[in-house]
């Protein structure tokens, strides 16, 4: 693809995440992303389909199991727990809303496991990753 | 194979659909807190281990079947949950979240403005309670999910500041990790993860105030 052609997809994309209200996506990409002075149209695309990548993967359910499971394994059982009874595990990880976060959000507390599951998305971006790099 | 401008496009919006979030509900779903605090929990995680393989702690959790992270920081309160760190069956520390820990200037000073600053992920000694003071701090851990610029670090040289006089080499209540000795008096640990890999380019100013840069990918 030329250079134009690169800027069209990098538009495009963007267009998209904010079609399925996903801008807040983008903020976040444009924050985090790091590109060299000097950088092609194709170098800024990849890099921001990469952060797109990252940020959908650290908001993805999948992380929140992952990391739930080897919590629990490094745990000691509790001495407040019956003895004769298994320890409780950690099921779930909440954020605890302060009165702003309640107005704005209006709940009491946000679970980080009923997230969605980028999982798939993620795997199906990183197909396009690879082949756009041979573009 | 190579994409035409068209398959790439199409690409994309077939990805884009296949995130398949409400859009009503996506913005509040991917936002700042959601991100942040998915990777303080990442990071929990991966203190709590390192501390149990690396450093030899028994490690018990104190709380239900949730595990809350506070939106805002605070003082200690016992109606959250926290984790009890034991060494041959003795208590060292308590770990806590989003709490705010006092400065060695307020402790000079008395309160003010700046006397206390926010913490993601907290070792104090054991029993402390309210807002602990520099002098009760064991650990401090610092969560960025974000390219770490210069400002972090000199945020950071700033928690270390407050915290502890640069000094002497001291031992800190850990055998291997994070740090067993520090240049710093009182001797507290001080890490930072974040998802970014030059984060550890610091490390050398790390080395001469005692702060630990870890590059923590999620």
């Amino acid at each position: 693809m030329e250079a134009e052609e690169w800027r069209q997809l990098l538009a495009h994309t963007r267009a998209e995440l904010a079609r399925e209200g996903l801008a807040a996506l983008d903020v976040e990409i444009g924050l985090s992303l790091r590109t060299e002075e000097g950088a092609t149209d194709r170098e800024v695309v990849l890099a921001y389909l990469v952060g797109l990548r990252q940020e959908l993967r650290q908001r993805s359910r999948g992380r929140v199991e992952e990391l739930l499971n080897r919590m629990n394994d490094h745990l000691q059982p509790s001495r407040l727990a019956e003895p004769d009874r298994p320890a409780a595990r950690i099921r779930d990880v909440v954020v605890s809303n302060d009165p702003l976060a309640r107005v704005v959000t209006g709940q009491e507390q946000i679970s980080l496991l009923e997230g969605p599951d980028f999982g798939p998305a993620v795997e199906q971006l990183d197909a396009l990753i690879a082949q756009l790099r041979e573009s | 194979m190579p994409l035409t401008l068209e398959q790439a496009r199409q690409g994309i919006t077939d990805f884009v659909t296949a995130i398949g979030v409400d859009p009503v509900a996506a913005d509040g779903l991917v936002g700042t807190l959601t991100k942040g605090k998915v990777y303080e929990a990442w990071c929990l995680t991966e203190l709590i281990a390192r501390l149990h393989v690396k450093d030899g702690l028994d490690i018990e959790y104190l709380g239900g079947q949730v595990l809350a992270l506070k939106a805002s920081h605070g003082p200690i309160n016992a109606n959250y949950p926290h984790f009890i760190l034991r060494r041959g069956g003795h208590v060292i520390g308590e770990l806590w979240t989003d709490i705010e820990v006092g400065t060695l200037s307020a402790a000079r000073l008395g309160n003010y403005a700046g006397d206390r600053h926010e913490q993601d992920l907290v070792i104090v000694a054991p029993g402390v309670a309210g807002t602990p003071s520099h002098d009760e701090v064991l650990l401090v851990v610092e969560c960025k999910a974000s390219t770490y610029s210069k400002a972090l670090l000199r945020e950071i040289l700033g928690v270390r500041r407050e915290l502890s006089l640069l000094s002497d080499i001291n031992a800190t209540v850990f055998t291997e990790w994070p740090q067993a000795a520090v240049p710093a008096q009182p001797a507290s640990a001080v890490v930072v993860f974040s998802t970014d890999p030059d984060v550890e380019d610091y490390q050398p100013a790390g080395d001469v105030f005692g702060i630990l840069f870890c590059h923590l990918p999620m």
